[in-house]
């Protein structure tokens, strides 16, 4: 299973490193949606009772991982779409390739690619909305359990979501709103990482980010199975 | 999938002395189905849904007095609770269905689980609707960041997708196999959702959207009339909807098998025989 | 008080209700005229 899940990510990795959709289209996506952010919110305006903070800052943790969100339902819809271009999965299944490995090699894949898209949106969110930084710990904790999170529960309802055609519109209504508590955890913890907020226990809502991994490594596994039969 | 199950129809569609309006059946001994979803199970679940509906209307708008600090708005809740109730077991039916579904491959349960699917997002829809016109008068605004209210908007949206699912243009055992799955996580998803959004509300000072409300009395039958009213209106849809979705997938089959035996007469024509 | 809510949310749901109702009924007619008599019903 190992083995697979090996095979399987390097040659989606591999196809991404010749098409470059990632870096080409993603990422711009993702900048372009915080900057919209921006737009949408002005950096006038500011937080009540607290004149030196603008609410974009304040809001910057939230307007990260929506970015980051969004990008990565690209990023998983193309996953499957790769597949569904030449009915793949049919194939991989008869050659033997065991489901469990399909299933963790694409999440490792799509998670591989979603890293380089946190890395440059999280750069690009602190020159963009000037956020300080006050647990760096805690930050590289949620962003690498949040990206567990989101990829392994989006494999598996991006693979539920790919239609024969390649149609990856059914994929943000099935992916984002099982994502909500991640959004919720990961928004939650970067805000205790970033600005130290009291009332905001960052660590609790990491481990809760821990959970939803395990669960949907365990779920994913065990669904992967009776998702590939396609006869 | 047994065909030989269909040979005779005696027991579901017997239509006995009722005059049933729209009923092509003969009145030979063995009567074939009726051209239309009806029987003798779902005219009395639906003459007892009607009587209790129209009883609940009564009751609710009109006899059972007014709740003491909500005035009127709390007959919303006759409404707003029973169909919580419903969307709920629902949406478990459909988790049951798509487990049988995925364990033995009965078409049956697989659209009992869809069936039941589109009928719990249609209540999860008045849930929603009810909810946000009782908060109003309640506690002034449509909306409100509880546990309960925002993991039922998340659910809605969930099953939704479970709904579109359904329609994937797939081969159809492949289709039903994933909304099975879908059916099953997305139930448990529910949990999930609820239960962070809770511990999520529950940082800020206690904003205990609970029922206030003393239900006692009067109000409480009338919350138990609605209550099996609307349990037994689930019922007749879900019959119905399920004999839909049965007539749609016999159609479907009907549809295959007689393109490709089209397609097989076609082949016989030609020239030079064909190994089939 | 407030019958305007009290009367909207009424409305929806009974409405909803029989509008749904009715659409699945008429799904039936449609369907079962399409398909043989033998093949409409499933049969435990």
């Amino acid at each position: 299973m190992l083995r697979d899940t090996w095979l399987m990510a390097v040659k989606d990795l591999r196809i991404e490193l010749g098409s470059r959709v990632v870096t080409a289209q993603i990422l711009p996506f993702g900048l372009l949606v915080l900057i919209l952010f921006g737009l949408a919110i002005s950096p006038d305006l500011l937080v009540t009772g607290d004149a030196r903070r603008s609410v974009l800052e304040e809001i910057a943790p939230g307007l990260f991982w929506l970015a980051v969100l969004l990008s990565a339902l690209m990023a998983l819809a193309r996953a499957f779409a790769l597949e569904a271009d030449d009915g793949n999965l049919d194939a991989l299944r008869m050659a033997g390739i065991d489901p469990a490995g399909v299933f963790l090699g694409k999440a490792l894949a799509v998670a591989v690619q979603l890293v380089a898209i946190e890395a440059v949106l999280g750069f690009g969110a602190v020159v963009v909305f000037g956020v300080p930084l006050s647990d760096p710990l805690l930050l590289a904790v949620t962003l690498v359990l949040a990206t567990f999170s989101i990829t392994l529960a989006g494999t598996l309802y991006a693979a539920l979501a790919s239609g024969l055609r390649s149609r990856d519109t059914l994929v943000p209504l099935l992916v984002l709103p099982v994502l909500a508590p991640v959004l919720l955890g990961a928004t939650l913890a970067t805000r205790d990482a970033l600005f130290a907020d009291p009332a905001v226990p960052g660590w609790s809502w990491a481990m809760l980010l821990a959970v939803f991994s395990l669960l949907y490594l365990g779920v994913g596994m065990l669904a992967f199975g009776p998702l590939l039969e396609e006869t | 999938m047994s065909r030989s199950e269909r040979s005779s129809d005696t027991d579901v569609d017997d239509t006995g002395g009722q005059a049933v309006p729209g009923d092509h059946a003969d009145d030979r001994p063995a009567t074939p189905p009726p051209a239309h979803t009806g029987s003798m199970a779902t005219r009395r679940l639906g003459v007892a849904a009607l009587v209790g509906l129209t009883a609940t209307l009564l009751f609710g708008l009109v006899i059972t007095g007014p709740e003491e600090t909500q005035r009127d708005a709390a007959r919303l809740l006759y409404i707003h609770l029973p169909t919580i109730a419903v969307t709920y077991l629902a949406f478990f039916l459909t988790l049951v269905g798509s487990v049988i579904y995925l364990r033995r491959g009965s078409a049956f349960w697989d659209l009992v689980a869809g069936a039941s699917g589109e009928i719990g997002v249609l209540f999860c829809g008045f849930v929603l609707a009810s909810g946000a016109l009782w908060g109003k008068p309640t506690w002034g605004v449509y909306w409100q960041w509880d546990p309960r209210l925002t993991s039922t908007a998340v659910l809605f949206v969930m099953y939704i997708g479970y709904l579109a699912v359904r329609r994937l243009e797939l081969p159809p055992d492949v289709r039903s196999r994933r909304a099975a799955i879908l059916g099953i996580v997305s139930f448990l998803n529910v949990f999930i959702v609820h239960y962070s959004v809770q511990w999520w509300r529950g940082l800020h000072q206690g904003q205990t959207i609970g029922l206030d409300t003393k239900i006692e009395g009067m109000m409480l039958f009338t919350l138990f009339l609605a209550l099996a009213s609307f349990l037994v209106l689930y019922a007749w849809l879900l019959i119905h909807r399920f004999r839909v979705a049965w007539l749609a997938r016999e159609h479907d089959d009907l549809g295959l098998a007689r393109a490709l035996a089209e397609r097989r007469a076609e082949s016989g024509r030609r020239v030079s025989p064909r190994v089939s | 008080m407030y019958w305007e809510f009290v009367i909207a949310g009424y409305a929806i749901v009974f409405g909803g209700v029989a509008l749904y109702a009715a659409n699945v009924l008429r799904q039936g007619r449609a369907l079962s005229k399409k398909v043989p008599p033998e093949r409409r019903r499933f049969l435990d």
